[in-house]
C-alpha cells in the first residue's frame, strides 16, 4: 500500500529560527520509519515545502523515497503555531487514495494489508483517543468566525482517531474530511490556543465525519492494553522530548536506531553514514 | 541590554568547523541559576526537581531552549539542607557541543561552595519556587569573553568562563581532551570525543565525571581506583575493566559498548551499556542495552537514570524503556513493555505496555509540553502489599484499588517523580485520575522497545 510522509517547518521557523534542521534522532526516526516502510508495506513518497525538500536533498535523504517527493505548500492563512498540522492535511489533500499518511516519529514493523484490504475497513488509525477537556475540549466553546456552524450531522461524542497512520480507502471521503478540516482551520479565532484546535481539525473531525457517512474505522490498538502489547509500531511522540533534553537517552536510542538501520535495512544505513550527525553513532 | 555571551556566536572571519571546534572545547560555563525549595525535595530519591532561570541571551542562542523545569539532582540531605539554606539561586554551568553552528546544552551542573554536583533532564515535576530573585555579580571572569562586549555593569547574569575550575589535573600529556591519557591523575568534567589509542589507564588515580566516547583499542584499566559517573560509549576491546573499587573473579569480554558483556561478577558504580550476563552486579548508575543474567543476585544501587533494554534475571524478566533505581528501592522513570517481576516497592513514572506483577508500584505521566508533570494514577497492581509502604501511614495500593482514592483525592499529598514527599502545599500537582488517559499513556511514545 503506498504509504507519504510530509514535513511543513513554518511551525519551527515561529520560534525564531531562520533555518530548520532535524535533529539526530529525528532524522533517524524518519530514516528507519521509511525504510521499514517500503521493505514490509509499500512505496512511499514525502510532501514537503521548499524548505525542508532542500534540507531532505541536501542529505541525499529525498532519494530515498521510492513515489519521489513532491513541494508542499501549505495556504498563507493558516496559522502555523495554531494549526501546526496543517501540512499533513495539506499533503492528505493531495495524495490520491487509497494511501497511508504516517507521522515522520512512526515506525511500522510489519505488513499491514490485511487491515487495509478488510471490506470493512474503510479508514484505519492506530488507536482512537478519549474525549479529554485539556486536549478535546467541547467545540462548542471554540471561538469561531461569524457564518461558521458545525455540520448538524456531527456526533461529538464519537471517540478522536489518532492520525500518526491514518490510511482511507476512499478519495471522495477524503477531499470531504479535509474540507471539512480547512474550514474549520479557516474560521476559527486565533486565541494561542496551540492544541486544542488542531486536535480537533485533524483527529476529531475525521471519525465525525465517518460516522456521518456511515464508514467503518479500523483501530489497531483500541485499548491500553493493546497499545502496550502490540509489536507493530513504535511511536515516538512525547518520547522526543525527552530524548531533546537528555543526552544520555537521546545517545543511547540514537544507537540503537543505527544499528537496526545496519542490520535490517543496510541500503538506508548507507544513507545514515553519510549524514555528518548520524555517522557518530556508526 | 549587555551582550554578556557575545563570544558564544559565530565570528564574521569563522568558518562552521571552526566554530564547532571552539564551542565543542570550551569548558562549561555558567549560563544560569538553580533555585530549590523543600517541596522539591524528594527523600525517597535523594534528589531535588531543580527549577532553573537561564541567561535569556544564552538561552536564545541555543537550538533547544532549555526548559525552566524538569532537571533532577541527587543528593543526601545534608547536601539538600546546604543547597537550601544558600536561600539564594545557585549557578548552573552548562557544556555545550555546536553541530554546523547550532548549540546545543548537553551537560549540566550547579555548583554550590566549589562543588558540582550533575543535573540533568527527565521532566520531572517542579513547583516554582518562591525564592526567585536576579543575583547581580560583578566578579565576572571574562577570558572567554570578548571583553569589548561586556561593558562592566552588574548585570543579571554574569558569564565566568574558568577553565581552572575544570581541569584535568596533573597529567601527562596536557589538556587533550582527544588525546591520550597516561599516568598521573586526571579529573575530568569535560566531554571527552574522540579515540584513544594509546596503551592504558594505567596507575594514579581517575575521578571522571564527564562522558566518554570513542574507541578503546587497548589494553586495561589497571591499578588506582577508578570512579566513573559518566557514560561510557564506543568499543572496547580487550583486556579488563575495573570501575571504583570492585571485585573481578573472570575476565570480562567486551564486544563493543552497545553488544554484550559476559562476566562472572563485578561491582560498578558509573554507566555500563550493553549485555550483561551472568554473575552478580552492583550498579550504582546508568545501564543501558540488554541484559540476560543467570543466577546470582542483584542489588541496584544509588540512583541512575536510565535502564534501557531488556533484562533477563532468572525468573525475572524486565523490559524497560527508561528508568532509574533509588536506594535499591524505587524505580523512576518510564517502563515501556515487557514484564516486570519485581520484588521492590516503589516504581514511579510512566508506563506502557507489559504487564505487571509486583507488590506496588505507582504510574504517572509525564507530559513535557510544559516541563512539569501531567498526572499521576495509579496503575496495575498486583500482589500483596506489605512491609515498606504499610509503614507508611496505611497508604498503599491494594489489589481493588479502594485504597488508591484515599491518596489520589488528597491534596496534601503530592507527587514528585512518582514518589511521595513529605507534605506539603504542593496544589500545583492536579489531582491525580485514576486511570491515565489513552491519549497520555500514548503520548509517552510507545513500541520504544521494539528498536
Amino acid at each position: 500500500m503506498n504509504g507519504f510522509y510530509s514535513l511543513w517547518t513554518a511551525p519551527g521557523k515561529t520560534t525564531g529560527a531562520t533555518t530548520v534542521v532535524m535533529q539526530d534522532y529525528e532524522l533517524l526516526m524518519l530514516l528507519l520509519s521509511l525504510a521499514s516502510y517500503q521493505k514490509y508495506n509499500g512505496p512511499a513518497k514525502m510532501y514537503a515545502d521548499e524548505t525542508a525538500l532542500e534540507y531532505l536533498e541536501s542529505l541525499s535523504v529525498d532519494n530515498c523515497f521510492k513515489r519521489g517527493t513532491e513541494l508542499l505548500t501549505v495556504p498563507e492563512w493558516i496559522e502555523p503555531q495554531m494549526f501546526w498540522a496543517a501540512g499533513k492535511l495539506e499533503a492528505l489533500k493531495r495524495e490520491q487514495m487509497p494511501s497511508v499518511m504516517i507521522d515522520t516519529d512512526l515506525i511500522i514493523w510489519k505488513n499491514l494489508d490485511y487491515a487495509f484490504d478488510r471490506d470493512t475497513t474503510d479508514i484505519a488509525v492506530i488507536h482512537r483517543e478519549d474525549i479529554t477537556e485539556s486536549t478535546y475540549p467541547d467545540p462548542h466553546r471554540f471561538k469561531m468566525m461569524d457564518g461558521y456552524a458545525f455540520p448538524e450531522e456531527w456526533d461529538f461524542t464519537v471517540r478522536p482517531a489518532n492520525t500518526a497512520l491514518l490510511f482511507i480507502k476512499d478519495n471522495e471521503f477524503k477531499n470531504r474530511y479535509v474540507e471539512h478540516s480547512m474550514e474549520f482551520m479557516r474560521k476559527s479565532v486565533p486565541d494561542g490556543d496551540n492544541l486544542c484546535h488542531m486536535v480537533f481539525a485533524e483527529q476529531r473531525i475525521l471519525p465525525m465525519c465517518a460516522v456521518a457517512e456511515q464508514m467503518n474505522i479500523y483501530a489497531f490498538c483500541d485499548n491500553m492494553d493493546a497499545l502496550r502489547e502490540q509489536k507493530l509500531f513504535t511511536h515516538f511522540w512525547g518520547h522526543k522530548n525527552l530524548l531533546k533534553f537528555n543526552l544520555g537517552e537521546r545517545m543511547s536510542y540514537c544507537r540503537r536506531m543505527m544499528i537496526r538501520l545496519r542490520n535490517e535495512f543496510p541500503d538506508m544505513y548507507e544513507v545514515a553514514v553519510s549524514i555528518d550527525e548520524l555517522r557518530v553513532y556508526a | 541590554m549587555s551582550k554578556v555571551f557575545g563570544w558564544l556566536d559565530r565570528r564574521k572571519d569563522e568558518s562552521l568547523q571552526s566554530f564547532d571546534n571552539r564551542i565543542n572545547h570550551l569548558a562549561a560555563f555558567h549560563s544560569g541559576y538553580a533555585f530549590f525549595m523543600y517541596e522539591n525535595y524528594s527523600s525517597d530519591l535523594s534528589a531535588f526537581s531543580v527549577y532553573v532561570v537561564w541567561n535569556g541571551e544564552f538561552n536564545r542562542k541555543l537550538s533547544q531552549r532549555l526548559p525552566d523545569g524538569g532537571f533532577m539532582l541527587h543528593c543526601d540531605q545534608d547536601t539538600a539542607v546546604s543547597l537550601l539554606n544558600k536561600g539564594e539561586g545557585l549557578p548552573v554551568y552548562v557544556k555545550l557541543q555546536a553541530s554546523k553552528g547550532r548549540l546545543r546544552a548537553i551537560l549540566f551542573a550547579v555548583e554550590n561552595d566549589g562543588a558540582l554536583y550533575d543535573m540533568y533532564y527527565n521532566g520531572c515535576p517542579i513547583r516554582k519556587p518562591e525564592n526567585i530573585c536576579f543575583v547581580s555579580r560583578k566578579n565576572v571572569i571574562v577570558d572567554a569573553c570578548d571583553y569589548d562586549e561586556y561593558n562592566g555593569r552588574g548585570v543579571s547574569f554574569n558569564a565566568s568562563y574558568s577553565p581552572a575550575t575544570f581541569s584535568f589535573g596533573k597529567y601527562s600529556p596536557v589538556n587533550d581532551a582527544n588525546g591520550s591519557y597516561t599516568q598521573g591523575s586526571y579529573t575530568a568534567k569535560f566531554f571527552n570525543t574522540g579515540s584513544y589509542s594509546t596503551g592504558s589507564f594505567s596507575a594514579g588515580s581517575y575521578n571522571i565525571s564527564g562522558f566518554l566516547q570513542g574507541s578503546y583499542s587497548y589494553g586495561s584499566f589497571t591499578a588506582g581506583s577508578y570512579s566513573f559517573t559518566a557514560f561510557m560509549l564506543g568499543s572496547y576491546t580487550a583486556g579488563s575493566y575495573s570501575f571504583g573499587s570492585y571485585a573481578f573473579s573472570h575476565n570480562w569480554e567486551w564486544e563493543y559498548a552497545f553488544g554484550s558483556y559476559s562476566t562472572y561478577k563485578w561491582s560498578a558504580g558509573s554507566y555500563f551499556t550493553g549485555n550483561f550476563m551472568g554473575g552478580q552486579y552492583r550498579l550504582e548508575q546508568f545501564l543501558q542495552g540488554s541484559y540476560r543474567l543467570v543466577g546470582g543476585s542483584y542489588n541496584f544501587w544509588g540512583f541512575g537514570n536510565f535502564f534501557a533494554g531488556s533484562f533477563n534475571i532468572g525468573s525475572y524478566s524486565w523490559l524497560f524503556g527508561s528508568f532509574g533505581m533509588s536506594a535499591g528501592l524505587a524505580l523512576t522513570g518510564s517502563f515501556v513493555g515487557g514484564s516486570y517481576h519485581s520484588q521492590m516497592y516503589r516504581m514511579a513514572g510512566s508506563y506502557s505496555g507489559g504487564s505487571y506483577g509486583r507488590e506496588y508500584w505507582l504510574s504517572g505521566s509525564y507530559n513535557n509540553s510544559s516541563f512539569v508533570q501531567g498526572s499521576f494514577a495509579r496503575g496495575f497492581a498486583g500482589g500483596s502489599y506489605r512491609g515498606f509502604e504499610d509503614a507508611r501511614n496505611g497508604e498503599f495500593y491494594g489489589n481493588d484499588n479502594k485504597q488508591g482514592n484515599r491518596f489520589i483525592n488528597d491534596s496534601n499529598y503530592a507527587l514528585c517523580n512518582g514518589n511521595r514527599p513529605a507534605k506539603s502545599r504542593l496544589s500545583f500537582i492536579p489531582k491525580a485520575e485514576l486511570e491515565p488517559s489513552f491519549r497520555l499513556i500514548a503520548e509517552m511514545g510507545y513500541g520504544l522497545d521494539l528498536i
